[in-house]
């Protein structure tokens, strides 16, 4: 004893080791690791039922196989709250939930009527899920989406938060993550963008019957109460002209009774994927307004790293004197943001220098003998495109004022020039919160041909 | 005497100015003061500089004194144990304080679950050895991983700069939430004292005294850096991100696209934390040492392991106490510590001048 | 003749009449000339030739100064005492005696089996000096004394081993090498009290500080080129008898990192080599026990595509993670001590069991997931960028393994950090173990990871001590 204390005392190291050894290794040793004890979770739906919370996950099932092939499921639960409906959906899938890889949340435009904030709480509260994961709305539910996105997976081999990406880069030119949407709800004018997918369900003609399922994963969890486990299924080719991939989703899960039996009902068929590139205006964390691909232009105009415009203008005459539509490329912006006051009154002005590309001529069946690239833009074009950009940015700022949403950063740019003579001014203000309605515009615009 | 260089004191300054300032304090300001806690901290970054100097200035006059003897000398034993006592307690709580940041950034964003045992099996024994193989081994291990560490808070620097920027919005706080804040990012001050407890041990040759202000410097830099890149990028949700290194490598979907990068930001964390905790410990066990003299370091290493699990885990025991007492009570110890004791040792080495001074006339 | 006789009985008593013990005696006129010898110590033809005949035929007065300037014109011939006799024959010489003069005299004629030098198996060079130590001491000296031509270089002998007398050279460079370093040396070599030395790396222990540590902190050479640019440095070379590994102190780390290769070759590859053999050594002791981490404890940090291709490879193997590792750990380990010792021609059997058969049916059969192969295969491999170190990287590769398994990162982390501490606190010798890293030592720097050009380094190393500043 003697000799161990005394070996002990010289290597203390040797007590950290046997603790070690002791304590931790046997529980290692035979832990299955994270991957078996925890489902991936790729995506996050939210829906809102009348009373409860529907919470789907797009998870991604191991199988044994050497291909590395990603097999997805959704597995849902309800709850009267969003925690309660994750724990329903743990106690199907009989795993812990694992959010770190979740890279997109989808909740239903049914959210969005009152303050989706209050929803999300629970999933801004968990700090495994990353914040810049994609936040998106769509029309019908969060977890026919879901559904949907794994055949877009597999017929495009695309990811919804890649599309999103790509629209949140491209279209949006703002971020359509939670950290995003946090950002504007937590701003001033209290007013953010989020992303929307539009999901699209056809009557089917087939019944109940699958068309196979490769991601599905049968739920043996027959009594289980509320949990429902989702198959999605590769449906082949995608739908009408506008589709980005579709599929036929089948109910797998016995769990439920009969409420599984109708929504079984529900998810027979084709659904497709639509991406617009829409966008939804929230304020205070409600729907606003919807934004289509022109408005969120028209607010990008103010962007110098927007480039993806295209915009037509018909009936000009060319330079054979015929009248045609021409179809021009919006790009190499140039803008520069300059703040006044004038008698008391808040002026924005917007210097946009903007260089467009002729990249499209209808001839409207008329022969007209002219290479679409040496045609020179005259003044007549030129107004008329000065014209109709104004007209949309009208428009646009139109549903701005009425919405009270500033997501052209108006505030920010007055806040940092003339910061007093604006709380001076905001002060002035019966509603605070209205004051692009008492901003006047200006926007200078000049348009010369690139390319 | 195993002494350490210039440098190795340079890198322990850098080491211990990081220490609980990178992840939760920006989170904790910014409630109180926005952006403007920039402002706060390069306020309470001056006067630790003053700090600075005034060890410099002892250093110089008593080259080769341990801080015990400098104290005795012209306070007198009681006085001077007194004062090492504060210390003693100053470097405790600094300790649990560093350990509790490390440990919730550890459970929250490493292990996502609860695992105090694990935490307190792999922190402990490793600063106990450190301490125990005493200050020069472990500033040699700080100068191996210096350049690792530096290039890891450059890297989550970096990507967070490239990545979706925007200018902070400043001079929104009034002043009084200005004074708040500073006196709650008190306690995450005070870094300089373990030079103090040390100054035996440093080594500062002529024209060395530099090497340190310019490590110093480049650790103020960082902090700000961080706070400045930090604001800019989650500006108004800064207060829902508590930490604040690890949590600028994430909010970036480009770069997140190629893998998981947070591993830089994590390994960067963890070695820091730990070497924090080596400093704030081998300062603590040097307080003990000196006031309980015939106690060896390994006592006192021991007395702290006890004093760690009565304190932190039955007393304190949650991360939010640890913080509400960092924020509320022990502000007032770090005034005592931190800025009323150099004052006295400001003083201290003026006497001992015009002391020298007189015996030179005389 | 009495004399004569008495002697030889007595050595032969001495001896306990051992087989190779042989005695000669040759009746002159003036009276009885007697040899010891053992024979299996001695070159029997040159015995004959060059000590027996000439004797014989000598027609001369026979005393002790003739017989070592006149009658014997070996090179090996000098008078001992009565007391040295025994050493003399046990180290092979032939001892001579006669009852008409005093005195005894030895003949060195010493004739065993020694190696040629040849190319060491375990540092073999792509280009540079190929020769390597041998089991003779004398070779061995030669060796170095060819390539330090100067009058500087010193050998000094120790005996150590109570019943071995195994003879230990301490070499060095007069006013290069550190005097308390050699001071030290010889005191520690002077206090080995033990049977018998059968190898130089029974002496290491003894040199170590710490002989309990798992890291050597004596560095060791096969080859006569290194440990001359050591002793440059101002390192001390300890040979020891029977022993082709020759031992330098002080040691540091980095020397493990350095190759004579990288000396031989561009200095830029060099450096690339250094860098990678340092990559090699991270990933030899940390990667099964980082993997076995993200795999139970961090699968949040592991990018998507990854952890779907560990998930879909884990999935249904009768092994958690932890035992899988250790498992496919074993079984490379068992691979590796069976291919030390089966004859080189079985080699490529093993190697053909264990590759295929092991591995490949293994991660068919669906006991082993090739992930885990490829990690432990890696670390296995990488292993071999600083051969010399295996057996302590070998030990921590199983402390990270369990590190890593039971604690997660932390653990790996703390553990380096603990090991790095350890490494820091050694300093035998008055040399840190980590320089020119810890403490940063700049001009040395040129010689560490990054190699600058044999031209560039013009002053003494500062690592270690030797005379500090002395220009090249």
């Amino acid at each position: 004893m003697k000799k161990i204390i005394n070996g002990i005392k010289r290597y203390p190291f040797i007590i950290v080791l046997v603790i070690i050894l002791l304590f931790f290794t046997p529980f290692a040793l035979f832990s299955p690791g994270e991957s078996r004890r925890r489902a991936i979770v790729i995506a996050i739906g939210l829906d809102k039922l009348e009373e409860e919370y529907e919470i789907s996950f797009l998870t991604f099932i191991p199988k044994p196989n050497q291909e590395f092939e990603q097999s997805n499921s959704v597995v849902s639960g309800k709850g009267s709250s969003v925690s309660e409906a994750i724990l329903d959906a743990q106690l199907t899938l009989g795993k812990d939930i694992g959010l770190s890889h979740a890279k997109t949340t989808v909740v239903n435009e049914k959210m969005l009527e009152e303050d989706v904030s209050s929803s999300l709480d629970y999933l801004s509260r968990v700090i495994s899920l990353p914040e810049n994961t994609v936040f998106v709305c769509t029309n019908t539910s969060a977890k026919q989406l879901l559904m949907a996105t794994d055949s877009l997976e597999k017929n495009l081999g695309l990811k919804l938060d890649q599309l999103i990406s790509y629209n949140a880069n491209d279209v949006y030119i703002t971020d359509t993550s939670l950290e995003a949407f946090y950002k504007g709800y937590y701003s001033p004018h209290k007013s953010s963008i989020i992303g929307f997918i539009e999901h699209v369900k056809e009557e089917s003609s087939g019944g109940g019957q699958s068309q196979g399922s490769s991601g599905s994963q049968e739920a043996q969890s027959g009594g289980q109460s509320g949990g429902e486990q989702a198959g999605s299924s590769n449906a082949g080719s995608s739908g009408g002209g506008s589709a980005v991939a579709s599929s036929s989703g089948q109910e797998t899960s016995e769990a439920g009774g009969e409420q599984s039996e109708k929504q079984r009902g529900s998810l027979q068929g084709q659904s497709e994927i639509l991406n617009k590139a829409d966008a939804i205006l929230l304020r205070e964390g409600k729907k606003v307004a919807k934004l289509d691909v022109d408005n969120l232009n028209s607010i990008n105009l103010l962007s110098e790293k927007h480039s993806l415009d295209s915009i037509t203008v018909e009936n000009v005459k060319c330079e054979c004197g015929k009248t045609v539509d021409m179809t021009f490329l919006l790009k190499n912006k140039q803008v520069a943001i300059q703040t006044d006051f004038q008698n008391g009154v808040p002026l924005f002005i917007a210097n946009v220098s903007i260089g467009v590309q002729l990249t499209e001529i209808d001839t409207k069946g008329q022969e007209i003998k002219q290479n679409a690239q040496s045609t020179k833009i005259s003044d007549e074009i030129a107004s008329k495109l000065e014209m109709k950009i104004r007209s949309e940015f009208a428009q646009m700022l139109k549903i701005l004022r009425d919405c009270k949403a500033d997501v052209m950063n108006v505030y920010a740019n007055f806040f940092k020039n003339d910061r007093k003579k604006f709380e001076n001014f905001l002060s002035s203000l019966d509603d605070r919160e209205d004051y692009l309605n008492h901003i006047t515009f200006m926007l200078n615009m000049k348009i010369r041909q690139d390319g | 005497m195993k002494t350490i260089s210039a440098r190795q004191t340079g890198i322990i300054v850098f080491l211990t100015i990081l220490a609980n300032k990178i992840l939760v304090l920006p989170s904790i300001l910014y409630k109180n003061s926005k952006a403007d806690s920039i402002f706060v901290m390069l306020a309470l970054f001056f006067i630790e500089f003053l700090i600075l100097l005034v060890f410099l200035k002892l250093k110089k006059n008593y080259p080769n004194q341990t801080f015990l003897s400098i104290l005795q000398k012209k306070l007198g034993k009681i006085i001077a144990k007194t004062i090492i006592f504060v210390f003693l307690v100053f470097f405790l709580f600094k300790t649990m304080l560093t350990y509790s940041v490390l440990f919730v950034y550890l459970k929250d964003l490493v292990y996502q679950d609860e695992f105090g045992f694990l935490a307190l099996i792999c922190l402990i024994p490793v600063i106990n050895h450190a301490t125990i193989i005493g200050l020069r081994s472990m500033s040699r291990t700080f100068e191996m991983f210096y350049y690792l560490v530096v290039v890891g808070i450059v890297f989550c620097l970096a990507i967070a700069f490239f990545t979706d920027i925007s200018t902070p919005i400043l001079f929104v706080s009034p002043v009084s939430s200005l004074f708040a804040s500073a006196w709650q990012g008190l306690f995450a001050f005070g870094d300089y004292l373990v030079l103090f407890i040390f100054i035996d041990r440093i080594t500062i040759k002529k024209g060395e005294a530099k090497k340190v202000m310019l490590f110093a410097l480049v650790g103020v830099i960082f902090v700000l850096a961080i706070f400045t890149i930090f604001y800019s990028k989650y500006q108004l949700t800064s207060f829902m991100h508590n930490n604040a290194l690890a949590d600028l490598l994430v909010f970036s979907v480009q770069f997140n696209a190629i893998g998981r990068l947070d591993i830089i930001a994590m390994l960067t964390i963890m070695t820091l934390g730990l070497f924090q905790l080596e400093i704030f410990l081998t300062a603590f066990c040097d307080c003990f040492v000196m006031v309980f003299s015939k106690l060896s370091i390994k006592y006192a290493t021991a007395v702290f392991d006890i004093l760690f699990l009565v304190i932190y885990l039955v007393l304190i025991a949650k991360y939010e106490v640890m913080i509400s007492l960092a924020t509320s009570i022990l502000p007032y110890l770090a005034i005592v510590a931190s800025y009323l004791l150099p004052i006295l040792f400001y003083a201290l080495s003026f006497k001992h001048k015009r002391e020298v001074k007189d015996e030179e006339n005389h | 003749m009495q004399k004569v006789q008495k002697q030889i009985e007595k050595l032969k008593k001495s001896f306990h009449s051992t087989n190779d013990f042989s005695s000669r005696i040759f009746v002159s006129q003036k009276g009885i000339v007697g040899f010891v010898f053992l024979k299996s110590m001695i070159d029997a033809q040159l015995f004959s030739q060059a000590v027996y005949l000439p004797i014989q035929k000598w027609q001369g007065q026979i005393d002790i100064s003739s017989l070592i300037n006149k009658i014997l014109k070996n090179n090996g011939v000098e008078e001992v005492a009565e007391s040295e006799i025994e050493n003399n024959i046990l180290d092979g010489k032939v001892i001579i005696f006669s009852d008409f003069f005093e005195g005894y005299i030895s003949v060195d004629i010493t004739k065993y089996p020694t190696r040629t030098p040849s190319e060491p198996p375990t540092s073999p060079v792509i280009q540079g000096p190929r020769e390597g130590f041998v089991e003779d001491f004398k070779t061995n000296m030669t060796l170095l004394r060819r390539r330090l031509h100067t009058k500087d270089l010193v050998f000094s002998t120790l005996i150590v081993g109570e019943m071995s007398q195994t003879k230990v050279i301490l070499s060095y460079i007069e006013g290069v090498a550190d005097k308390r370093v050699i001071k030290e040396i010889e005191t520690k070599i002077k206090n080995i009290k033990i049977d018998g030395i059968v190898d130089s790396y029974y002496i290491l222990s003894y040199l170590q500080k710490r002989p309990n540590s798992l890291f050597k902190q004596i560095g060791n050479s096969e080859k006569p080129d290194v440990v001359a640019s050591k002793m440059l440095e101002g390192k001390v070379a300890i040979i020891v008898d029977n022993s082709p590994i020759v031992l330098t102190v002080p040691f540091i780390l980095m020397e493990e990192l350095q190759s004579s290769n990288d000396y031989y070759t561009n200095h830029h590859y060099a450096s690339l080599v250094r860098f990678i053999r340092m990559c090699g050594l991270l990933i030899a002791i940390v990667a099964p026990g980082f993997y076995l981490a993200l795999q139970l404890f961090h699968y949040n940090i592991l990018p998507l595509n990854f952890l779907i291709t560990i998930a879909d490879t884990t999935q249904g193997l009768p092994f958690t993670p932890f035992l899988e590792i250790l498992f496919i750990f074993l079984l490379f380990q068992i691979l590796y001590e069976v291919s030390l010792r089966l004859p080189s021609y079985l080699g490529l059997a093993t190697s053909i069991v264990g590759a295929l058969i092991l591995g490949d049916t293994g991660v068919k059969a669906g006991l082993i997931s090739p992930p885990g192969v490829i990690i432990t295969a890696l670390s296995k491999i990488a292993l071999y960028t600083v051969p010399e170190q295996q057996s302590q990287i070998t030990v921590l590769q199983v402390l990270f393994i369990i590190l890593g398994g039971s604690l997660g990162i932390l653990g790996i982390v703390s553990g380096f950090v603990y090991v790095v501490n350890y490494l820091n606190s050694l300093d035998d010798y008055h040399t840190p173990y980590m320089a020119p890293y810890a403490p940063r030592i700049k001009e040395d720097l040129q010689d560490g990871l990054l190699k600058r050009a044999i031209g560039a380094n013009k002053n003494m190393p500062r690592s270690f001590p030797n005379s500090k500043g002395r220009e090249r």
